[in-house]
């Protein structure tokens, strides 16, 4: 009698269950607001995959989108640098142009701005006809120097979206990092891209890209050749999590070879990818080129930098 | 003063010498002031001696009472009569349809008037006899019509110019009257004449007093002046005028005469010779075919004319003006011989006629049928124009027509009731009327009893019209009796032979419903038109049979089975061997019906019957004769269960490549019912905006694009018995070759409904944020009607790569979520 009771109840469940499951809408990710924060500007840390945040041997020029704590421990004047982009060519195809300047006014101090659009194609609508969308990113950095091994920097972005010709968004972000050597390890970490939420039209809040990072890098000699290593790791408010790892191989302080590989979580605002790269600097002045493969979206994506530093 | 007053007026001016008449001209707003019977040349003399130059008609401003109006005139010295004019109908009940029984009554022997002896023995119409036609206009073109028109003298009362513009009731009096006849065409007017022979009928003249504005539900009539139209009737030699119109009384239009109505409408009938209609019917009666000075004039062939009026359609004991004495009011009959239900009643109706269902002519060349007193009136004017065409020449008076029309009609049963209308002219009977002659009596019968029925057979001829068959209980009944009104308990039955030249030779009449078994005493005798009797033959005494039961046959079965939705007719006839009459009762547990068609057959009905299960029933029909014999036959049926129609082919999606691009979509071979009821459909659109959807011939959805999008419309299938299914046909509006279509556009915000390819394919789809995020991954087979719809709500607002991969083929957009 029992037998006869339960039966009808599992398969109603089951029923039920598979109801469920197939019925069920399809549900696009939840995502973070102003991914264009997390994109990286640099060409020659972009050919690390990103990794490098720690470093003091690349140029600076960046470093109001970057880590301006680091710019603090670098003895140069001035670095300035221009770069641009395709970022994801298969996809948003986003032309990116981005300029930065470093500057030590100080011994102990350095200061930091950049700025930098990302543009997009036009969009398909007899209303919208004509409008190109684009991002639009400026920040400034400061950086301090407490003694000979560790800086303080922090710095502020400002990003805005303009999306339609009569709908754009926009985000105040701080960067906020602390940078220690010692032994020839670079180690750096901090918060990066704090700020508020941004509304939707519909009234729903959602947070920008926040993590907690943690960067270091060691660079080992080989007579004239250096190899430097360096890993970053980023842990989002969001959950996500991403990890990058990069080699920059240094010929006779001219030429350089970089690689690396992102691992990132399957909802990270930057996915997977491979960097290769490869650089020159002779007097001061620098040409940077990082190339992106093995990623569903950002493969063929590429970015050339000219940098000055003295 | 009158004098200088017509002096003033004739100049068409308003402001006379009359003081008092200026004030009122001014008080009123007068703005026309004009004799209504208008200045007649010629017959001005008359005319003036009626004293009929001395009625005007007077327009005055519409937002004066007429209460008012006419108080004020009454006031005014030298008045001597105010009269508001009564609105005019015609006398129309129904347009239907039908034959011609009036002239020649096959169902009903004895209910025509009887005009076809007179064509074949004395005439069908002369042209010399005008007829006016004072009603719509008659459509002189008419191809059954125009031959017995006359070539002018037509004049349009309505609109004041001699355009006559063809009415329809106007036009199917005309043809009643006059419509040629023997010409092929149409039918043939009373008197019409013969076309064959050449022989035109009586002349038409058209006084048109309606004339119909608009068309459709909103087609109304116009009238204008029938007291002058009647007066100049007289003036352009009519000698018979047909009016089938009267006052109209039915105020609130409802289509009943009560309460105030009634009272007017009897007011009216008590008053209507006071009314100026009473003068111009004087008129015409006085000086129709006559000089100035009363006298009929050479050629003439009446002095004096014949105004013959409908008597009304509202059933009730008044008409005006019909009622006025020196008319013939007509009432109506219908086909077998009883008074039409519309028709007006009492003892002031001088005659009646065929009015019911009335074929006759209509614009246009056509033939309808109406019913109405105006469709019995021109009968009476046919035959009096008839008379008139025969009996008319020098000495021939209004008077003796009148006589011979009414002493020649013939009473069937009307006269004598509580509504009498009138004996049922009779063109035969009028031409007869006074013949005194005595047919030769019936010298010998024989006898052949057949059941409870007899029939007599005998040498008939010379001179009778009719013979009458008798039978009596004794011999004394049969000799004492009155022959022109049989006593109680005689039996009689008629052999109508219609011609009294025809020979010699033997006749038979069967006498139905003898009581059985009984002695009776039988004879037959002669009779004439005017029913002038022989003597009778010699009477035989003979003893009757027993009474056979009466039969029901059917060719059908008695047991049926059927579905709801159908209806089984089971044709059937009773057949009596005494031919008694039969009484026929019916019962039934479900919902047969039982009818009698006209053909005389009887048909037992099994209608559509809903049941929720089979169910049976039966339907017994019990038929008896006067005596008490029974014939029975029970009919057995059952109902099977209805079944509701499914949806068996679901719809293919319709794709349309822009807004006013149309599809068809057949609509039958997507349902299917067990039953094999016909279906009933109903389209309607779901998405109004985009897509419009109709029905074509019932069975075909038209789907029209109105904008670019998906939508669907609704399709639903009804069974007879209102058990339906419904199904959804999708419908995509893009334009032609584009394969990925974003029903959001360009920006979205908690949904994202992608349509791909039109028919399933294999689809990757990517929404991709601008760092590289990918939000959202799709991968399928899909299609533009099984749309991608993504819920989009945790989605961040800014900028993404829609990224669409059918089968190879890669589309990208460029989206914002807002």
């Amino acid at each position: 009698m029992n037998e006869m009771t339960k039966f009808p109840i599992c398969v109603w469940m089951s029923g039920l269950v598979a109801a469920l499951f197939l019925a069920g809408p399809l549900r696009a990710q939840t995502t973070e607001a102003m991914g264009g924060l997390r994109i990286e500007r640099n060409p020659a840390l972009l050919g690390m995959a990103g990794a490098g945040t720690s470093s003091t041997s690349v140029n600076m020029a960046y470093a109001a989108l970057g880590n301006p704590a680091a710019s603090a421990q670098v003895h140069k004047t001035i670095e300035a640098g221009v770069s641009y982009a395709t970022w994801a060519p298969q996809y948003a195809a986003g032309k990116t142009l981005s300029v930065g300047v470093t500057g030590r006014p100080a011994e102990d101090l350095s200061l930091s701005v950049a700025l930098s659009r990302q543009g997009f194609g036009t969009l398909d609508s007899d209303t919208e006809a004509g409008f190109a969308p684009s991002d639009l990113l400026f920040g400034a950095g400061v950086g301090y120097a407490l003694g000979e091994s560790f800086s303080l920097g922090a710095s502020l972005v400002y990003m805005k979206q303009a999306l339609l010709s009569d709908y754009s968004l926009s985000a105040l972000a701080v960067n906020a990092l602390a940078q220690y050597r010692f032994a020839g390890l670079n180690v750096a970490a901090g918060l990066v891209n704090l700020g508020g939420k941004v509304k939707s039209d519909g009234g729903s809040s959602y947070a920008l890209p926040t993590s907690v990072k943690l960067a270091a890098d060691y660079t080992l000699s080989f007579g004239k050749a250096d190899l430097q290593f360096a890993l970053d790791g980023d842990y989002f408010f969001s959950g996500n999590y991403a990890v990058a790892a990069g080699l920059n191989l240094g010929i006779g302080g001219i030429g350089f070879l970089r690689g690396g590989y992102r691992f990132a979580s399957a909802q990270a605002v930057i996915p997977s990818f491979l960097a290769l790269g490869g650089g020159l600097t002779f007097k001061g002045v620098t040409l940077d080129l990082a190339y992106l493969t093995a990623s569903d979206v950002l493969s063929g994506t590429w970015m050339a930098g000219i940098g000055y530093r003295f | 003063m009158i004098g200088l007053i017509e002096e003033d007026l004739s100049r068409g001016q308003l402001r006379t010498r009359s003081e008092g008449l200026n004030d009122l001209t001014s008080e009123l707003g007068v703005e026309s002031m004009e004799r209504l019977f208008p200045f007649a040349r010629e017959y001005e003399p008359r005319t003036r001696k009626e004293g009929l130059h001395r009625w005007y008609k007077v327009r005055y401003a519409q937002d004066v009472p007429v209460t008012r109006a006419t108080r004020a005139f009454e006031a005014l010295p030298g008045v001597e009569q105010v009269e508001v004019p009564i609105k005019a109908s015609l006398a129309t009940n129904d347009r239907n349809w039908g034959d011609q029984w009036a002239l020649n009554n096959v169902r009903f022997p004895g209910y025509d008037i009887n005009a076809q002896l007179v064509w074949e023995n004395y005439t069908a119409g002369n042209p010399d006899v005008i007829v006016a036609v004072v009603d719509g206009g008659i459509d002189l073109t008419h191809p059954d019509l125009a031959w017995n028109c006359l070539s002018s003298g037509h004049k349009n009362y309505v609109r004041g110019a001699d355009g006559i513009v063809g009415h329809d009731h106007g036009t199917h009096v005309a043809g009643t009257i006059a419509a040629v006849s023997n010409n092929g065409i149409g039918i043939a007017g009373v008197a019409g004449g013969d076309y064959a022979r050449g022989k035109r009928g009586v002349s038409l003249l058209s006084q048109q007093c309606f004339y119909t504005v608009g068309s459709g539900q909103n087609a109304s009539d116009r009238s204008g002046d029938f007291e002058t139209a009647l007066k100049e009737a007289a003036d352009k030699g009519a000698l018979i005028a047909s009016n089938s119109w009267g006052y109209n009384f039915d105020e609130n239009d409802d289509g009943q005469i009560t309460g105030s109505e009634l009272a007017s409408a009897r007011s009216a009938h008590e008053n209507v010779q006071y009314y100026s209609i009473a003068r111009a019917i004087d008129y015409f009666v006085k000086y129709a075919g006559c000089d100035n000075d009363g006298n009929q004039l050479p050629g003439s062939l009446m002095k004096g004319g014949l105004v013959v009026f409908a008597a009304g359609n509202e059933n009730i004991p008044y008409g005006a003006p019909s009622n006025y004495e020196p008319c013939i009011a007509v009432g109506a009959t219908t086909m077998n011989g009883s008074k039409a239900s519309f028709s007006n009643y009492g003892d002031w109706v001088d005659i009646c006629a065929p009015g019911s269902s009335i074929i006759s002519t209509y614009p246009g060349g056509s033939f309808v049928s109406f019913s109405g007193t105006s469709m019995a009136c021109p009968h009476v004017s046919g035959v009096a124009a008839l008379i008139v065409s025969f009996f008319g020449g020098q000495g021939f008076t209004v008077d003796q027509l009148k006589s011979r029309l009414l002493e020649g009609a013939r009473d069937i049963g009307l006269s004598t009731g509580a509504r009498p209308i009138g004996s049922f002219v009779d063109a035969y009977g009028s031409f007869v009327a006074g013949d005194s002659r005595v047919p030769d009596p019936v010298t010998d019968f024989t006898v052949v009893p057949m059941g409870h029925n007899v029939r007599f057979v005998f040498d008939g001829g010379g001179g009778a019209y009719g013979y009458m068959a008798l039978a009596a209980r004794s011999e004394e009944a049969l000799l004492k009796t009155s022959l022109t009104q049989l006593d109680g308990g005689i039996e009689a039955s008629h052999l109508i032979i219609a011609d009294s030249e025809a020979p010699v030779e033997p006749r038979t009449i069967t006498m139905l419903s003898l009581e059985p078994d009984t002695d009776y005493y039988v004879s037959v005798v002669a009779y004439s038109y005017g029913r002038r009797y022989s003597d009778l033959a010699p009477i035989r005494k003979i003893h009757t049979g027993t009474n056979g039961k009466p039969v029901i046959s059917t060719e059908e079965g008695v047991s049926f089975v059927f579905r709801q939705y159908e209806s089984v007719d089971i044709p059937f006839t009773l057949t009596d061997p005494d031919m008694d009459t039969l009484r026929v009762d019916f019962q039934t547990n479900g919902r047969a019906t039982l009818r009698e068609e006209e053909d005389g057959r009887w048909h037992f009905h099994l209608a559509c019957q809903a049941v929720r299960a089979p169910a049976s029933f039966q339907a017994t029909v019990v038929v008896t004769d006067r005596y008490g014999a029974q014939a029975l036959r029970s009919f057995n049926y059952s109902v099977l269960e209805n079944v509701a129609p499914v949806l068996s082919d679901p719809f293919a999606p319709v794709l349309l490549t822009g807004a006013g691009e149309q599809a068809d979509v057949a609509l039958p071979p997507h349902f299917l019912d067990e039953d094999g009821e016909p279906l009933d459909f109903r389209v309607n659109s779901l998405n109004t905006t985009l897509l419009s959807a109709e029905l074509v011939d019932g069975q075909t959805l038209r789907i029209t694009a109105k904008d670019l999008g998906l939508g669907s419309v609704r399709v639903s299938a009804s069974d007879a018995m209102g058990e339906s299914v419904r199904g959804d046909v999708s419908v995509l509006v893009r334009p032609s070759g584009e394969q990925v279509t974003v029903l959001e556009g360009a920006s979205f915000s908690d949904k994202l409904t992608v349509l791909g390819a039109d028919t399933p394919a294999p689809t990757l789809l990517r929404l991709v944020g601008t760092s590289g995020v990918i939000a959202a991954e799709v991968r399928g087979n899909y299609s533009a009607f099984e749309p991608i719809v993504l819920d989009t709500r945790g989605l961040s607002p800014g900028l993404y790569t829609l990224y669409v991969d059918i089968a190879g083929s890669v589309t990208r957009r460029t989206l914002v979520k807002k």
